[in-house]
């Protein structure tokens, strides 16, 4: 659940904000019909492509790999959504996905992209289901494989279920990575191979860019229909 | 919001409703159907009070997976659990069509339901539709139809008479006149009913009698003229599926600026046949032509462009700017139709969202976010083209 | 399409270099069968680097279980398989038009035309011979292009193969509404994607002589059809000839079918199998006799002698399901558990003869073949035309065990389980029902597929 909150003008962004600081708000996410104080829900797929292009306007396709979902958004050059393809059919090739196998394998969340680096004879996890993905994860851990090279496959599944994804689309340079995933070395690289690209790295922690996506709409909403995301970004 | 819309959101929301209940009481037989290809003229001119089955009110699908599987499709599941748990004990026959490998083996489930005690009616009937337009296949279909009036004729004891037919089919032009014209107020520039209230249209009217569903449209008809139901600035879409009776999901796709002004779906512009052609001596073969040569869904093998044609005029016509096109899951006819109506439309430049889900399966969220994000990227799309209308922000 | 280049017809030159290579050998079916026994375990238990060129090869034609005489006939239908890819490959002579043909189609008809045949589903059997990934590849290319997963992956290999460049440009496409609607909605797609003519045929509901008249019309509409897109007239006499062709070889596999109720059974369904592979190229042709033939001998042999096909019979399954392609599984059950499939679905024979005194009469039997044909007979209508099917199985072939592989494109099959199941349990016999994609090994890996069977034998103390 995100919520966007505008900069006081002149604040000190050190100084913890008040509510009365906010000007506007707008909300995004899956909680976004919960913020009753926000004056307008926006699509999380807008706010990702937005926020991306306002930290880097080169940026004209964002891969977003959050908890519950993955998407890619294409962004035309005012970094307004031209065209998306989000998973629909169940976790797997998510955080939540990459979280259960996580588990399954005995490692912290965070540990899988350093573990897959070392991996040496990478186990190939075919499963499209993440609760099958677990089984097989298992196996490999009774089959006596390497935890590296059972991360190596873990991350490899999931980038390749968002690759299957990003296949059905365009995909223009520049290209982001953003969501929480996107902290996951071992899934960032394989998506790069997968889809022959390279991230460009944005400015900002990527699990914030779908809120900065939402507060720059909301600013766009008060500086009226001539705000430019350039200088937003400038600034 | 109009009185009779009101009734008639009441009688979509339910398997059971007053209209039908009066008919029940008095001594009229139920005969329930599946799908667009059976003829309700013959049901209704052998004395029978059509019904279009529908799993509406489904809480699970615990004992439709006594039959069914998870592989199946969940409007099968649904309804034939609404089966199994007595919702349909009103009903006299039933008439299964080979729709799709889901829908088809009802006929074989139910007949089984029925030896081993459970709820299942007297009559139990298998349609065949072909699977292509072909003389030939026109020439199946009416031996089809003719057997299945033999059938009807025996579990009714009379004799389906031309006369009845006839009266038949006249009703049943009526009933589908008022709904073309509801069509025609959906195209307007306000149009005055949402996408969600002409599915409870069309529900409704296909759980009532014939003669209460004109009387029902009549007056709704007369309520909705004049009525503003969106906005100027609502992106106007046009919904292409399969199985669809959930008005609720509809209603969510039209929470955002958006109205749906036209379709093709199972409930929705597949119901409206070509006029019955006069020919008074061959009843059966003018009803097997409408109904064969009717707006076909993805079960015909070779009516592709067609199919596509008359859904990309009717986009046309109504002005919409972008498709919604679903499925269930599982349903291959439909995602191969997808495949290729999302390629139609990119070459036309349509935009186009598909989406996937279960009957009554939830799932809101994600729903709920895809359609969003894809109203913003038409209205995105529309203030660059400079159609008007305002972008997201 | 796959940006990434891809060689045309890449798997199916991998196909044509093992053939080629097994060509010679199968000269020497007793070599064949000595070579066989050599490489033989490593290659049952598992798909490595190193083997998997070879591997669905050597499971295909009967692992170490074929005896040299039943090798020889092997060969002899490697030799057409080999022609019919060397046709569309490396095409030589005067250019012939390109028939698409789906797989269920019986085609004897297209075999009287001067034409090449081909099967879009090929690449679902033949994809493997490159490795069980190779045939993910073509899957996944389709689903990559928007087809739904949910669809039989024989359908998504049709396409998947056709969009990778893997089959041939057709001229024309003829199918039917039979066996799945993943045929049904797939074919609409392929088509759209070549942009060939398509006719199809519209399978009836129900086996009687109405339909059976309904079915034989269009078969003299798809002569038509195919008069009209080849620009050939159909030679009636050399159709009589290929309905002959095809009753003496439906003749001795429907025998090789019954003689397996015998106890123990003198072949397997692999031999079976093997000849509906065989289909895609012989059907109706004198190779495709021969192969039935010679298999029908040595297996009256075995019969006459009261001898198995197996030394030692333990277990008799009925496989009433679709086989699994990517893992083949019967030579590993047979030397396991000295399990034999005695009666299956695809591969078993229920026939009709053709009457070729007439044209009539031979349009209208072809009718009934075409609408008996394995998968065909059973899935075009009711329930009822499994399940009564299932029970004389039962009855006449003296099962220990079912097995059932739960394929996801099969879905009509699965709305009948019930139904199906029921019979099962009548007989108190074990039944298992794997969890398996057929051709595509994402869904269950072979080595949990091993671990299915391997469970549900020992524990219904079958092994």
């Amino acid at each position: 659940m995100t919520a966007a909150i505008l900069k006081r003008e002149n604040a000190n962004p050190c100084d913890a904000l008040r509510f009365d600081d906010i000007d506007l708000c707008f909300s995004t996410g899956y909680g976004r019909y919960s913020i009753d104080f926000a004056k307008k829900n926006i699509s999380e797929i807008s706010c990702h492509g937005l926020g991306a292009f306002t930290v880097n306007p080169a940026i004209r396709t964002v891969v977003d790999i959050g908890g519950q979902d993955c998407k890619v958004i294409a962004v035309d050059e005012t970094g307004m959504v031209s065209d998306f393809a989000m998973n629909d059919k169940c976790a797997a090739g998510t955080g939540r996905c990459l979280e259960i196998l996580a588990k399954a394998l005995g490692v912290e969340l965070g540990q899988l992209g350093a573990l897959s680096q070392k991996a040496r004879r990478p186990v190939s996890i075919t499963n499209k289901c993440s609760i099958f993905m677990e089984m097989e994860v298992l196996y490999s851990m009774y089959a006596g494989k390497k935890i590296a090279d059972i991360a190596f496959g873990i991350n490899q599944a999931v980038a390749k279920r968002l690759a299957t994804l990003a296949k059905g689309m365009k995909i223009r340079e520049k290209v982001a990575i953003t969501g929480g995933v996107s902290k996951n070395s071992g899934v960032v690289n394989e998506l790069e191979k997968l889809l022959e690209i390279k991230f460009t790295p944005l400015a900002v922690d990527p699990q914030i860019v779908g809120a900065l996506g939402a507060a720059v709409f909301a600013h766009n909403e008060l500086a009226g229909a001539g705000g430019s995301q350039q200088q937003l970004a400038a600034g | 919001m109009s009185k009779t819309l009101k009734q008639i959101q009441e009688i979509a929301g339910a398997i059971k409703n007053p209209f039908l209940e009066k008919a029940i009481a008095q001594n009229k037989p139920v005969v329930g159907y599946f799908c667009s290809y059976v003829p309700e003229e013959i049901l209704h001119a052998a004395g029978f009070v059509p019904y279009r089955m529908r799993a509406v009110g489904s809480t699970g699908t615990a004992r439709g997976d006594t039959y069914f599987t998870a592989v199946n499709c969940s409007f099968v599941r649904r309804c034939f659990d609404q089966v199994l748990n007595g919702e349909y004990d009103f009903l006299a026959g039933a008439v299964v069509l080979n729709g799709c490998d889901h829908s088809r083996r009802i006929y074989d489930n139910w007949r089984d339901a029925k030896k081993s005690g459970l709820p299942a009616p007297e009559h139990l009937f298998m349609l065949v539709a072909p699977h292509v337009l072909r003389d030939s296949a026109l020439a199946r279909y009416e031996k089809e139809l003719e057997k299945i009036i033999q059938g009807l004729e025996n579990a009714c004891g009379t004799k389906i008479s031309p006369k009845a037919l006839k009266d038949s089919f006249a009703l049943y032009q009526k009933r589908q006149e008022l709904v073309e014209k509801l069509y025609a107020l959906r195209r307007q520039d306000i149009p005055a009913i949402t996408g969600a209230e002409m599915l409870s249209v069309l529900m409704a009217i296909t759980a009532v009698p014939v003669e209460d569903a004109i009387s029902l449209l009549t007056k709704l008809v007369a309520e909705v003229e004049g009525r503003r139901a969106a906005s100027a600035d609502d992106i106007r879409l046009m919904l292409v599926g399969g199985c669809m009776e959930e008005p609720e999901h509809i209603a969510l796709i039209e929470e955002n600026p958006a109205v749906v002004v036209a379709d093709s779906l199972c409930y929705g512009a597949r119901m409206l046949r070509p006029p019955q052609e006069n020919e008074p001596d061959e009843p059966v073969a003018a009803l097997a032509r409408r109904y064969l040569y009717h707006p076909s869904c993805p079960r015909m093998i070779n009516d592709f462009e067609r199919r596509k044609d008359a859904i990309f005029n009717a986009f046309r016509e109504s002005g919409a700017d972008a498709i919604i096109a679903e499925k269930l899951m599982f349903c291959d006819l439909w995602g191969g139709e997808i495949f290729l109506l999302r390629k139609e439309a990119k070459e036309r430049g349509i935009p186009f969202l598909g989406l996937e889900r279960e009957m009554y399966g939830g799932g809101e969220g994600q729903i709920r976010t895809r359609v969003q994000a894809f109203i913003e990227q038409v209205q995105n799309a529309r203030a660059r083209n400079g159609q008007g209308g305002k972008k997201v922000v | 399409m796959s940006e990434a280049a891809i060689e045309e017809y890449g798997m199916s030159k991998k196909a044509l270099r093992l053939l080629k290579a097994a060509r010679p050998l199968y000269k020497y079916p007793n070599a064949v069968y000595w070579l066989r026994k050599l490489l033989g375990d490593p290659l049952l238990l598992k798909e490595t680097n190193w083997n998997k060129d070879y591997r669905f090869a050597y499971l295909l034609t009967g692992g170490t279980s074929l005896s040299p005489e039943d090798n020889r006939a092997v060969g002899i239908l490697l030799e057409d398989l080999y022609q019919y890819l060397e046709a569309y490959v490396n095409p030589s002579g005067p250019k012939k038009p390109m028939i698409w043909s789906e797989w269920n189609l019986s085609n004897e008809i297209l075999r009287v035309f001067d034409v090449n045949a081909y099967i879009p589903e090929t690449l679902a059997v033949l994809g493997h011979l490159g490795g069980t990934d190779a045939a993910v590849k073509i899957i996944e290319e389709a689903e990559n292009a928007g087809l739904p997963p949910e669809y039989c992956s024989a359908a998504k290999c049709a396409v998947g193969g056709y969009l990778l460049n893997e089959s041939p440009k057709p001229d024309a496409i003829i199918t039917s509404s039979h066996p799945c609607d993943s045929v049904v909605s797939s074919y609409q797609a392929l088509e759209k994607l070549t942009g060939a003519p398509m006719f199809v045929m519209d399978t009836p509901y129900w086996k009687d002589e109405d339909s059976y008249l309904y079915y034989a019309d269009q078969l003299y509409e798809l002569i038509g059809f195919l008069e009209k897109v080849t620009g050939q007239k159909m030679d009636w006499e050399k159709l009589k000839q290929v309905c002959r062709t095809v009753n003496a070889t439906n003749a001795h596999l429907q025998e090789i079918s019954e003689m397996c109720r015998a106890v123990p059974a003198p072949a397997s369904s692999l031999h079976l199998l093997f000849h509906w592979l065989g289909r895609m190229a012989c059907f109706g042709s004198p190779a495709g006799e021969q192969y039935a033939k010679i298999m029908h001998a040595n297996a009256k042999k075995r019969f006459e002698q009261g001898k198995g096909y197996l030394k030692e019979e333990k277990v008799r399954v009925i496989w009433y399901d679709v086989p699994v392609v990517f893992e083949i599984l019967h030579p590993w059950m047979e030397k396991e558990f000295g399990a034999v499939v005695v009666a299956d679905f695809i591969g078993r024979i229920e026939q009709f003869q053709i009457d070729t005194s007439t044209t009539e009469s031979m349009i209208r039997d072809l009718a009934k073949t075409h609408m008996s044909v394995t998968m065909a007979r059973q899935t075009h209508g009711p329930a009822e035309f499994y399940t009564q099917e299932l029970k004389r199985l039962i009855e006449e072939y003296s099962p220990d065990c079912f097995i059932f592989v739960r394929h996801q494109g099969c879905k009509g099959g699965w709305a009948a389980m019930k139904l199906i199941r029921e019979q099962c349990q009548k007989t108190g016999l074990p039944a298992l029902f794997l969890n398996t994609d057929i051709f595509d090994r994402r869904v269950v890996s072979s080595h949990r597929i091993r671990e299915q069977v391997t469970n549900f034998f020992r524990s219904n103390n079958l092994a």
